[in-house]
């Protein structure tokens, strides 16, 4: 069972991703803080982290950008959920190591098939 | 009866009071944490439910199954906080579900509440959920006696997305009771491309100055092209500056090549300073060589804001146009300085 993680301050959202994903069939973990969204990263070893931007403590790039400097062989895809839409934000998600990003509101259905695609492609 | 005892049994009363105050409010704090404490294990009910529900493929109304008014608060009260965040089928679901367990009508009964606070919040959440059955109750709260009450249901008619809210979107921007400008705008600009038509009757026969304006504008900023040649009217004819100079801008956005001509006329002809410097951006926008002439003419006018706006747009009107800014930036005509700073912007941004 693939195991997700999702990193975001928003309890709504947290809440209704670990609903979605579970029904799914996956496992997930949620973290609230972008702190201790990259210690469970680095603990639980997850095959897929959601990612919000604007958190306390961390930002979703700034835990992106620890990841990929921890990482040797295996390369944990990412999704970066944010409100910041602007084109340059977009760049700096991806140049931070992102792999895939969506902008809020977003829409869950279309998450779900980019967790799934992103998931495929890493296998 | 002495001062005495008069003393007496006004300190008796005088601590009954308090003591008959004392117990109220501490009633009132105990019924206040109660009511909380029980809509807190209600929402402890109903989340997961929403969620669980939100979490199936395709979940209908019916199946989400709440058995009280206070678990009815309490879907509204996480449906509406979830409405915001979410866009497509999941989105529309939340919309669907609030309609089936009557949320969204009881929400346009609440735009008649007494308190402000009520009809505020009645009128967001009617916008978020996109009720377009409650256009006649927003619209009415456009005139509410609340400013911020309002403001908010302009923004709620423009999230309904639908361009019968049009006309009364712009009759707000005006009267005792007017709401920003801004907020009018955001709200037309939310309601997009269907609007446009409404937008255009509003330049062509409106009174107002300012409705005839932001008509103008708006039409530039949806892409309106079918506007072109009400707004190349506009810019030849109409009384006020204000609109004349939002017709230029708008025929800018729009890019439309037939209206260079009317612009360059009206960058030689007008005689208000704000029009010339909007049709001069305008050109710009279009970057037609056709126009080269007037703008050229507009370089010289000795009129640092309108000949800097004209170089900028000889700059966008290819290697002729540059050509003229070098030549004239090497001369001590007028215009040089602006050609300078112009030809400086244009090699900083290469």
């Amino acid at each position: 069972m693939p195991r997700i993680l999702v990193v975001d301050d928003d309890a709504d959202i947290r809440d209704m991703l670990r609903f979605k994903l579970a029904k799914a069939g996956f496992e997930v973990h949620t973290e609230e803080d972008g702190e201790t969204g990259l210690a469970a990263a680095r603990q639980i070893d997850p095959d897929l982290i959601l990612l919000d931007w604007m958190m306390p403590r961390l930002t979703g790039p700034e835990v992106v950008r620890s990841l990929r400097e921890d990482e040797t062989e295996t390369r944990v895809p990412v999704i970066l959920l944010t409100a910041k839409a602007q084109e340059t934000d977009v760049q700096r998600g991806f140049a931070a190591g992102a792999d895939d990003y969506m902008s809020k509101p977003f829409s869950p259905r279309e998450l779900m098939s980019r967790v799934q695609a992103l998931l495929a492609r890493a296998s | 009866m002495t001062l005495a005892s008069t003393f007496g049994a006004a300190l008796w009363a005088v601590t009954g009071l308090l003591v008959a105050l004392t117990l109220l409010t501490a009633a009132h704090k105990a019924l206040h944490a109660a009511r909380e404490r029980r809509q807190r294990r209600i929402e402890a009910v109903v989340r997961p439910a929403l969620l669980a529900f939100l979490a199936e493929d395709d979940p209908q109304p019916a199946d989400l199954d709440l058995h009280s008014r206070a678990a009815d608060h309490s879907l509204e009260e996480l449906a509406s906080g979830l409405l915001t965040k979410l866009r497509g089928e999941d989105r529309r679901v939340l919309e669907r579900l609030l309609a089936a367990h009557g949320v969204l009508e009881r929400a346009r009964r609440r735009t008649r509440r007494p308190g402000p606070v009520g009809r505020a919040r009645a009128a967001e959440l009617l916008g978020a959920a996109a009720y377009a059955d409650a256009r006649p109750e927003l619209e009415r709260l456009l005139s509410d006696h609340e400013p911020s009450v309002r403001a908010t249901a302009a923004r709620a008619l423009g999230k309904l997305g639908d361009p019968a809210a049009v006309p009364a979107l712009l009759a707000a921007l005006e009267g005792r009771r007017a709401v920003p400008a801004g907020v009018v705008t955001m709200g037309l600009l939310h309601i997009g491309p269907a609007a446009a038509p409404a937008l255009e009757t509003g330049l062509r026969t409106s009174e107002s100055i300012v409705v005839r304006s932001i008509c103008a504008e708006l039409l530039g900023r949806l892409g309106s092209l079918s506007a072109a040649d009400e707004l190349m009217g506009a810019l030849r004819a109409d009384g006020a500056c204000e609109v004349r100079g939002a017709a230029a801008r708008a025929l800018g956005r729009l890019g439309v090549p037939r209206a260079v001509a009317p612009l360059e006329a009206a960058l030689i002809e007008e005689q208000e300073a704000s029009v010339r410097h909007a049709t001069a951006w305008a050109l710009g926008e279009l970057g037609d060589s056709r126009a080269f002439a007037g703008l050229a003419g507009a370089l010289r006018s000795g009129e640092h804001a309108l000949a800097r706006r004209a170089a900028d747009a000889l700059a966008a009107c290819g290697p002729s146009g540059m050509a003229l800014l070098r030549r004239t930036a090497a001369s001590a005509a007028p215009g040089a300085p602006e050609a300078r700073e112009t030809l400086a912007t244009v090699g900083a941004s290469r």
